[in-house]
């Protein structure tokens, strides 16, 4: 009986040295990539065109971070978008009012015509639907109203309609940072 | 060792060691869910406030903003605060928010704390780094293998996969998620 409790025993260690062996080995470090830039929030209008999908940091506060799925991080008044990653999978809501440092990679989202029209037909016959990411700026939530609201999504396409025309470009850019990894400074 | 036996002892050891794992997935499953519904990682409560007297950007600083806090019974929560537009004031605290206009005296105070259990097991379904990725995957590859060697646990009679209540069941069970499926697209 004893002899087969130790014989047990060294089977369960023999399988938790393999499982072990097993996430290391797979999670061994990559080596260190160095941000192109560090940037102020309060810059990030300006600079964030000049570095499209490469690796940067933004340092500013937390202004809000999104209560349902911790995926979304506005960060100061200016209410960059950050989004969660493959790395950083969700956001606490304790960083709001929090300095931090924010490194990933920016993305850009452009929004023309097209997408407004592809926008406004799967809004029709609903009441309320959820914002598209790529249009998700926090603006409606910071006035207080429910963006899942048609009514407030189509308020939204009208406004960038109007942005659109006055650009010039054929269509409007929003930026954000998929955030690989975050540092809470204070 | 007999391919019955071993199918079997793979069953109840994979069991037993992914009995945790599968009460995480399965509580933050339930949660995910019903996202939509409740708020499965946190306690939010919104209170309406006024202010007792009125007050100008010029007049706040930390000190006041304190007190406006210890009068709301909020003592040491004080975090940080700044001035979206110049009747707005916001200011973070340790477990919410508060956001007033200067000018009508109204606001909002927000309260959040941690929803208890829901908020960890949530946190861990949102896979929070590699490690957890590559044990979440072995712990999803070992439910497969529960789930076939569940079937076959039992060798004859009407228990078995071969007999009429396994047949049954697990027919059930396949047929179910696809008319929904087939309901929903």
């Amino acid at each position: 009986m004893k002899k087969l409790i130790l014989l047990e025993m060294r089977n369960l260690f023999l399988s938790g040295l393999i499982l072990v062996s097993l996430l290391t080995s797979c999670t061994s470090k990559k080596p260190a990539v160095e941000p192109k830039a560090v940037i102020k929030v309060e810059n990030i209008a300006e600079e964030a065109p000049s570095f499209v999908d490469q690796l940067v940091r933004v340092d500013g506060m937390v202004d809000h971070v999104c209560r349902e799925s911790g995926k979304r991080i506005f960060l100061g008044e200016q209410r960059f978008k950050l989004l969660a990653s493959n790395s950083v999978a969700k956001f606490d809501v304790a960083l709001e009012g929090s300095d931090i440092e924010a490194t990933g990679y920016v993305r850009e989202d452009r929004i023309d015509e097209n997408y407004l029209d592809e926008w406004e037909k799967e809004l029709k016959g609903s009441a309320t639907i959820q914002l598209k990411e790529e249009v998700h700026t926090g603006e409606a939530e910071a006035r207080g109203e429910d963006e899942s609201a048609v009514e407030t999504q189509l308020r939204q396409i009208r406004d960038y309609r109007e942005q659109i025309a006055a650009g010039g470009k054929g269509y409007i850019s929003f930026y954000s940072l998929e955030v690989t990894k975050l540092k809470e400074v204070k | 060792m007999k391919l019955r036996k071993l199918n079997n002892v793979l069953h109840r050891d994979l069991g037993y060691f992914f009995f945790g794992m599968s009460v995480i997935y399965a509580i933050s499953g339930i949660a995910l869910n019903h996202i939509r519904d409740f708020n499965p990682n946190y306690v939010i409560k919104s209170y309406t406030v006024t202010l007792t007297e009125p007050v100008t950007r010029n007049q706040i600083d930390k000190a006041w903003i304190v007190s406006f806090l210890e009068d709301l019974d909020l003592k040491k929560e004080y975090k940080k605060h700044y001035f979206p537009s110049d009747e707005v004031l916001k200011v973070f605290m340790y477990h919410g928010n508060v956001e007033v206009n200067l000018a009508t005296g109204e606001g909002t105070l927000e309260t959040i704390k941690k929803r208890p259990v829901l908020n960890q097991v949530n946190f861990l379904h949102y896979n929070p780094g590699n490690l957890w990725k590559w044990f979440s995957d072995i712990f999803c590859v070992a439910w497969i293998i529960i789930a076939i060697s569940g079937l076959f646990v039992i060798r004859s009679g009407k228990n078995s996969i071969t007999g009429w209540r396994g047949i049954t069941y697990t027919v059930i069970g396949i047929v179910i998620p696809l008319i929904l499926f087939l309901l929903y697209i």
